[in-house]
């Protein structure tokens, strides 16, 4: 076990499963009764497929990336990632409450923006 | 004699100078953002629980009508999606972001910003949907799968869908990011002596979690997508295209979801275990083997969901849903071998692991039936499912949750929480939840469907539907328990150690609650030998003493 | 009727299997808390063994001969709930809208429906005793499902979409019928009557439109 098992193989044989089920549901619904047959069917597969081919990406990044540690220090900035929360809760709102609240979003974008072009020297 | 550990140089933990709420809201740590998690994880669980408590008393008797059908729906969609997206999936994520750094010896997270942004936007993802219910409409009335047409603007007018779109979408972007920065953690920057045989059960759990999560939860944005636009335009919703791919979308993210909130807390539950019986997980390599099968083949599930759509490739869903049975039943023998020759201390923690094993069965064995379309033509949409999925959600994974929150909370804090009050409320959710969900098989088998605001008197439904309202009372008098027992061991503050219960994983290791970087020069990395490595130490140590006295 | 004998099979099969393996894990549990009372009187430490491989493998054997055979009849109880259409003797459009239903009697002029709010005025759908119906479900505005729980079938009807089911009811009488899929404030009221009736009753509301 010690020996295949790694970060990247994981995904791997996750991929490996799924890419082995998506073809049996090929295969049903070449097959298939009860509505397998047609543009459902077909849909399902898609659906099915393109998770699969997802997986192989995560396993080429998992693959890709380096095991790397940048020190110990706190990260700098984290308002940034709350202001952009902030922007993209406030452009899907606009889908209740109209257009205006993802213009209003630019603001948090912007703070987020400068947060992040000028850095506060003191931690 | 142990081989001399190459200790990592380690700072000690510079004091924070200052320490208070926007330190905790703007923290980069992965402790405080898993504790901020399963706080508003937990503040979720009340809320959407109150909200369900009011249905079933609505429920208790034929044509109450405490709620109009209206409110009715309202409260349900909101219990629905409240308790999936917006509780028990950020609490097993949560329960991971905060231990799965600790477990694997990493000082940190990977990218904790973005972690940070998946909890605000999980945050904001939660204000949207109850929002919806301060608007002039409502929160939405569509239930949790916001089925469209339904769920378009022609069917569902006012901003309440649309708060849900928003949120729903919101959240499931959150634990996306969260579940993508766990599981490179996990994956790649274990301390070095970690190899991946050698990680806990627990942060197996997680990682094959967060591999649903990036595989499913992508489908769930795209048929928000869908009904995003057909809030916008319905008038191409009349078509059947739409409608079906929606259906299929949705539950490629929805079937993976239950697992989502399940295998976390299958990991509580073996850690639980191990634990409290004094014994290695049984079974570890099948153990870890059927979780990766089993996670994997979970996405293959989706459609038995649409057994009754007449479009769907029923006999291939029965298939792989059935399939599920042989990996389930690989964990189920790691359970009752831990449990075999162990020397049982009957925590609360454990108490609720114990109780998960039959309950959860009970949601299994069921499962295994509505995966039989001649048997789901019939209870599909019916209380039978609802008792099904009650049993794997609340009995099962809830129990799991409360297994590993007892287990981990003093790590966590640093303080106890009081066993008799945690006795007291696992006795009052264990009545509570067999009372409540037992009937509702009988119900769905009697032929009474879910998503009903009231049903007429001489139906057959009044017996069994008051029994099962009775039973939601007793679990929640067992969450103000619960709740009282937090408030108490606040005030008590009994400390715990590093390590009150002898368990046996690496976060047991350092100080409760963990320095800033999780290990420092008083509490470094051991070296792991296994995956339980305190176990392994404390067999050395008793050996050791053996041989001393022999001498 | 294929779908009532196919689930009472099925069902009966299947809870039985799930009582067995129910009752073997609560039979293990309880064995091993004796177990370790038994222990710790004798004042023996818990046992060290962690795996146990060989019973582990003969176990998933075992798990994945009772798979097949699940699997095995999962797939025939199907194939008798869909088998290939048998020439049905009369053919009902049974169409669902918000909150009704509403029944067509295909190459015949009959058209019935009903009030769903209360019991007293709810729909009927009308078949003869023992001859094959044929069911085309569809939906004009939402999801709707049609759910017969005494003869346990059901089936969703979608808007632009036509789904059929083949049914033969054996006997006469009258059965509750719900709709199965959210859709809408007044889903729990939309219920309607199946009834079956003798086929020279049947023909002569075919004829008459007034059962």
């Amino acid at each position: 076990m010690e020996r295949w098992l790694s970060g990247t193989s994981v995904v791997l044989i996750w991929g490996a499963l799924n890419t082995i089920l998506a073809a049996v549901l090929a295969g049903f619904t070449a097959a298939g009764r009860v509505g397998g047959a047609g543009p459902a069917g077909a849909l399902a597969f898609a659906i099915y497929a393109a998770s699969a081919t997802l997986v192989f990406l995560i396993a080429l990044a998992v693959w890709a990336g380096r095991r790397r540690l940048r020190g110990l220090k706190q990260p700098p900035r984290p308002a940034t990632a709350v202001m952009l929360a902030l922007a993209v809760a406030m452009a899907w709102i606009a889908l209740a409450v109209g257009p205006w609240a993802a213009y209003m979003a630019a603001a948090p974008l912007l703070v987020a923006l400068v947060l992040e072009v000028y850095p506060r020297t003191s931690p | 004699m142990t081989a001399p550990v190459k200790v990592v140089p380690f700072p000690s933990p510079a004091e924070e100078e200052r320490d208070g709420l926007p330190q905790w809201l703007l923290t980069t740590d992965h402790k405080r953002i898993g504790i901020l998690t399963i706080g508003t994880a937990l503040f979720l669980f009340f809320l959407n629980g109150a909200l369900a408590l009011t249905m079933r008393a609505q429920l208790a008797q034929p044509n109450l009508h405490i709620l109009s059908p209206q409110a009715y729906l309202q409260f349900m969609t909101q219990h629905g999606t409240g308790m999936i997206a917006l509780t028990i999936t950020p609490l097993a994520i949560g329960l991971g972001v905060y231990l799965v750094p600790l477990q694997v010896g990493a000082p940190r997270m990977a990218a904790p910003r973005a972690a940070l942004l998946g909890y605000w936007l999980y945050v904001f993802g939660s204000l949207a949907l109850i929002w919806g219910f301060v608007t002039p409409t409502g929160g939405s009335q569509d239930g949790w799968w916001g089925y469209t047409p339904l769920s378009s603007g022609a069917y569902s007018q006012g901003e309440g869908m649309s708060l849900w779109t928003a949120g729903t979408f919101l959240a499931a972007v959150g634990m996306l990011l969260m579940s993508a920065t766990m599981l490179w953690t996990a994956l790649r920057m274990r301390a070095p002596h970690v190899t991946l045989p050698r990680m806990p059960v627990f942060t197996w759990t997680e990682i094959v979690t967060c591999l649903m999560v990036l595989s499913g939860f992508p489908s769930l944005l795209l048929g928000l997508g869908i009904v995003a636009a057909s809030r916008v335009d319905p008038a191409r919703f009349t078509t059947n295209g739409w409608n079906i791919a929606y259906q299929n979308l949705f539950w490629f993210y929805g079937h993976p979801v239950v697992y989502v909130m399940f295998f976390p807390f299958v990991g509580c539950v073996a850690e639980s275990l191990a634990t409290f019986t004094g014994r290695r997980f049984f079974g570890y390599k099948g153990t870890v083997l059927s979780l990766l099968v089993f996670a994997a083949g979970s996405m293959s599930v989706w459609g038995h969901h649409l057994f009754a759509s007449g479009q769907n490739v029923n006999d291939y869903f029965s298939l792989t849903s059935i399939f599920l049975t042989i990996p389930a039943g690989v964990e189920y023998f790691g359970f009752l071998g831990t449990l075999w020759g162990g020397r049982f201390r009957y925590t609360t923690s454990m108490l609720f692991a114990l109780a998960f094993i039959p309950q959860f069965l009970i949601g299994g064995l069921t499962g295994i039936l509505v995966a039989n379309p001649a048997i789901d033509y019939h209870v599909n949409n019916s209380y039978f499912i609802l008792g099904h999925f009650h049993y794997t959600l609340f009995a099962g994974s809830v129990f799991g949750f409360f297994a590993g929150f007892y287990l981990w909370f003093p790590k966590a804090t640093g303080i106890m929480l009081n066993e008799r009050l945690g006795k007291l409320h696992f006795l009052l959710l264990t009545i509570g939840a067999n009372t409540a969900f037992i009937p509702m098989f009988f119900l769905g088998y009697d032929g009474m469907p879910r998503w009903m605001a009231t049903y007429p008197a001489g139906a057959g439904f009044t017996t069994l539907s008051l029994i099962s309202s009775i039973g939601a009372g007793i679990i929640g008098l067992g969450m103000c328990v619960f709740a009282l027992n937090l408030y108490e061991s606040a005030r008590a503050k009994v400390p715990a150690g590093p390590n009150p219960w002898l368990a046996h994983t690496l976060e047991w290791s350092t100080s409760s609650p963990p320095p800033r970087f999780n290990f420092n020069l008083t509490y470094p990395v051991i070296r792991v030998h296994s995956y339980a490595p305190l176990l392994n130490l404390r067999e050395r140590a008793l050996a050791a003493q053996q041989e001393r006295r022999e001498a | 009727m294929p779908f009532r004998s196919a689930f009472s099979q099925l069902f009966t099969q299947d809870t039985i299997i799930a009582w067995v393996v129910f009752g073997l894990v609560i039979v293990a549990m309880t064995g091993a808390m004796g177990y370790s009372w038994y222990r710790g009187r004798k004042g023996m430490g818990p046992l060290k063994a962690a795996e146990a491989n060989r019973l582990e493998l003969g176990y998933a054997g075992a798990l994945i001969g009772m798979v097949v055979f699940l699997v095995i009849s999962s797939f025939a109880a199907n194939a008798k709930d869909y088998p290939d259409p048998p020439k049905p003797a009369v053919t009902v459009t049974v169409t669902g809208y918000q909150w009704c239903w509403r029944f067509h009697y295909e190459g015949t002029p009959v058209t019935s429906s009903g009030q769903c709010q209360g019991l007293r005025d709810l729909p009927v759908l009308e078949v003869p005793i023992g001859q094959p119906v044929r069911l085309n479900v569809t939906a004009t505005d939402v999801l709707h499902a049609v759910w017969v729980p005494q003869w346990r079938f059901k089936l969703y009807a979608y808007p632009g979409h036509v789904n059929s089911i083949t049914i033969t009811i054996p006997r006469a009488g009258r059965w509750i019928a719900r709709c199965a899929q959210l859709c809408g404030v007044y889903h729990y009221e939309m219920d309607f009557w199946l009834r079956a009736v003798p086929p020279a009753t049947f023909q002569r509301f075919l004829r008459t439109g007034r059962p």
